[in-house]
């Protein structure tokens, strides 16, 4: 009885909504707790007994700090151009023009297909052999030879980074263009009559407004950015010369490959951590009022 | 309210019966035994099991096409075999799964089951490399050794003889060839498995080897640089492979050789069939022989090859067993032959009158198969294999030196090896 009525001074219908989500919570203890715990308990399990061998390990593991820089860099390139492209696609759709619907639904095709289905896709348009892009760029001969675009180690790495944001620019542009549509026209107009032009606008009014949307946009991407895999596998495998072996592919292949379990889990925590760093970072801005 | 459940409850009704007859009525057709392959492109498996199921009644084979990518199904397995699941109940294994899958526990062994009178009938190379820490695990079923094919009308044509050497296949490729349109060789230069085959061949073409008698990597030798550096060759100086080699898995190699862009091709025996089918290119041009080796070396070729493990998961140990046997036998080998290509693992199949009129190359590529050398047999060869991967690669993209390559491979496999020599000890002690 006290304890209930405790439990009122935080929420007058507490227990009530405990009630309510206990079924979500129980799913997620299912399919994403226990695993997880499992996962941790691997990783510090060596030979049966407790020990953080793994991690110790880890840290001196030149191939995954390696593939973690990778990792990092290429969410730092791809998730700048789909913010740049991302926000260009918002601006553009929220000005009032003729078929904007359509260009709106049209806008989310690339969203929604699977990644792996696009990784095949693309490895048919930039196959150096039978490639498409190649095909036209000989046939109307702008190149003397085919691009290397997945044979090549650095044209490998921008191709994925170009397919990566193809595919995810538009996620970016809904999500500001949500943000744009909820910005009161009042603003713009005092701020207009206040004799602030349309750069003083942009950033006096437009961005200030849309910062809890790019933080939100933000977080999704580098999350799903640094945790690339489907994509890549499908497209490079990780090559060639490791060029694009992403650090999901790398503890994939620590895992399952070599099936050292112990230290494939203790990879997975590590790079949790990091996300989760992350991900603290940019909820602690988007608690900041503007 | 109440219309609405007059709706509602028959129809759950009728769903739940509909599970439950669906239930029932699997319990009495029997057992269904479940394994992964890639897709039945020949119609190999479906008259395999067909025939096998016309036999044994009560006993259904569920083949479950997977993906193409030797690697992809080799995580499709671990991952269900991880987590103890019954899924599959056996395993169609690669030859250098054996090892580490019979070292995880998830493999049931066959000494019983398969007795050496048994094993006798099979090569020498396919047993060997199905055997680990005394303990048979695996039937063979289809072999495996890299070779070499070229064109035999453009070599006629030039009044060239098939390379016995390096320097030869370079020389007659630089001379035939006329890129774009014509390479002089093609082979699995992707960074994956298939890599390692390939380099392996060079590798040994050249005197050198990997792991030594001692527990030490061989690689940081004159021959090993040698091979390194004939692959960098091949592409930078020589130039007779592309550089799109770097993204050739098996089925990429074989679609360029097959429209006849290439001269020369590295690949596995079941090429043959496919390049005499009715739309290839090269069909009726195209010869085999061993892969071309250093003056004063012999040829290799890498030792592959697919057969069944029994599942310790399987709920159906002796069905699977049963179906395991058959197609290790005769006929469903025989079957394999024909209908999808490659080799039979079983030795009197090479001579079996039937396929030699098929396959006139079945006396040559006997001999291959005869003394294939198997992979280093190490239930860490997967990370082997990683080094060795990436380094080759890395050769392929000129982003390291030949020399540089064999040195920092060599250091990183002995790490590999050290590691696990003391893990053992430890654990033995």
């Amino acid at each position: 009885m006290t304890l209930l009525a405790r439990t009122r001074k935080f929420h007058p219908d507490l227990p009530f909504l405990l009630v309510i989500i206990l079924p979500a919570v129980l799913l997620c203890a299912f399919v994403f707790l226990y695993p997880a715990f499992l996962a941790v308990r691997a990783s510090v399990l060596g030979g049966g007994t407790a020990s953080y061998q793994h991690y110790g390990r880890l840290l001196k593991d030149s191939l995954f700090l390696q593939s973690l820089a990778k990792t990092f860099v290429f969410a730092g390139i791809s998730v700048s151009l789909e913010f740049v492209l991302g926000f260009g696609i918002a601006l553009l759709l929220a000005a009032p023009m003729k078929g904007r619907g359509f260009f709106r639904a049209a806008l989310l095709v690339p969203w929604v297909l699977p990644p792996a289905v696009m990784g095949f896709a693309w490895r048919w348009i930039f196959y150096e052999d039978y490639g498409i892009i190649n095909d036209i760029l000989m046939r109307t001969g702008l190149v003397a030879a085919p691009i290397p675009f997945l044979a090549d180690p650095h044209w490998a790495f921008g191709t994925i980074i170009f397919a990566d944001m193809w595919k995810t620019a538009p996620f970016v542009g809904v999500i500001l263009l949500a943000g744009l549509a909820v910005i009161p026209a009042d603003l713009y107009e005092a701020a207009a009559v206040d004799g602030a032009g349309r750069m003083r606008r942009f950033f006096l009014i437009t961005l200030p407004m849309l910062t809890p949307y790019i933080l939100t946009a933000l977080l999704f991407r580098l999350v799903q950015t640094i945790g690339i895999f489907d994509l890549v596998w499908v497209l490079t495998g990780g090559g060639p010369s490791s060029s694009t072996e992403m650090v999901s592919l790398y503890i994939t292949k620590e895992t399952f490959s070599f099936l050292n379990i112990g230290y494939g889990a203790a990879l997975s925590m590590a790079l949790f951590a990091i996300v989760l760093v992350i991900a603290i970072i940019i909820s602690f801005f988007s608690r900041r009022r503007y | 309210m109440m219309k609405k459940l007059y709706i509602v409850l028959p129809t759950c009704a009728f769903i739940f019966l509909l599970f439950f007859f669906s239930c029932t009525k699997q319990k009495d057709e029997g057992i269904t035994i479940s394994f992964l392959d890639a897709e039945d492109k020949s119609g190999a498996w479906a008259e395999v099991i067909q025939r096998f199921e016309k036999n044994n009644p009560g006993i259904h084979v569920n083949l479950i096409e997977g993906p193409a990518s030797t690697n992809t199904r080799q995580s499709q397995y671990a991952a269900a075999l991880l987590a103890g699941d019954s899924t599959y109940d056996l395993i169609y294994l690669d030859v250098i799964w054996v090892a580490k899958f019979a070292e995880a526990g998830w493999l049931v062994p066959l000494n019983d089951r398969f007795p050496p009178a048994m094993r006798d009938k099979y090569l020498p190379g396919d047993i060997q490399a199905s055997t680990y820490d005394g303990q048979i695990w695996r039937v063979p079923i289809r072999t495996d050794g890299g070779m070499l094919y070229y064109r035999k009308d453009l070599l006629e044509n030039a009044d060239v003889r098939p390379p016995e050497t390096f320097d030869q296949l370079v020389s007659e490729a630089e001379r035939l060839q006329a890129p774009p349109d014509l390479w002089g060789f093609v082979f699995m230069g992707k960074q994956y498995e298939g890599l390692t085959c390939a380099f392996l061949e060079v590798l040994r073409g050249y005197g050198g080897g990997v792991i030594g008698s001692n527990n030490e990597c061989l690689l940081d030798s004159p021959e090993s640089i040698a091979a390194f550096s004939w692959m960098h060759d091949s592409v930078f100086k020589n130039k007779i492979v592309p550089q799109a080699v770097r993204t050739y898995e098996e089925n990429e190699t074989l679609a360029a050789f097959l429209s006849g862009k290439s001269v020369f091709m590295r690949n596995w025996p079941y090429a043959w069939k496919v390049c005499q089918e009715q739309n290839s290119a090269v069909r009726g041009k195209v010869g085999i022989m061993p892969m071309v080796h250093a003056p004063g070396e012999s040829s290799s070729a890498t030792l592959g090859g697919w057969g069944f493990g029994v599942s310790t998961f399987s709920q159906h140990k002796e069905e699977a067993w049963k179906f395991a046997s058959y197609v290790g036998g005769p006929e469903a080998q025989k079957i394999f032959a024909l209908k999808h290509g490659g080799a039979p693992s079983l030795k009197s199949l090479c001579k079996d009158p039937d396929l030699l009129t098929l396959n006139p190359h079945y006396p040559e590529l006997y001999e291959v198969l005869l003394y294939a050398e198997p992979r280093p047999v190490n239930p860490h060869y997967p990370e082997i294999s990683d080094v060795i991967q990436r380094h080759v690669s890395a050769v392929l993209t000129d982003t390291e030196a030949p020399e540089d390559a064999a040195h920092a491979a060599t250091e990183e496999i002995n790490v590999i090896l050290k590691r696990n020599s003391e893990k053992g000890d430890s654990s033995r002690g």
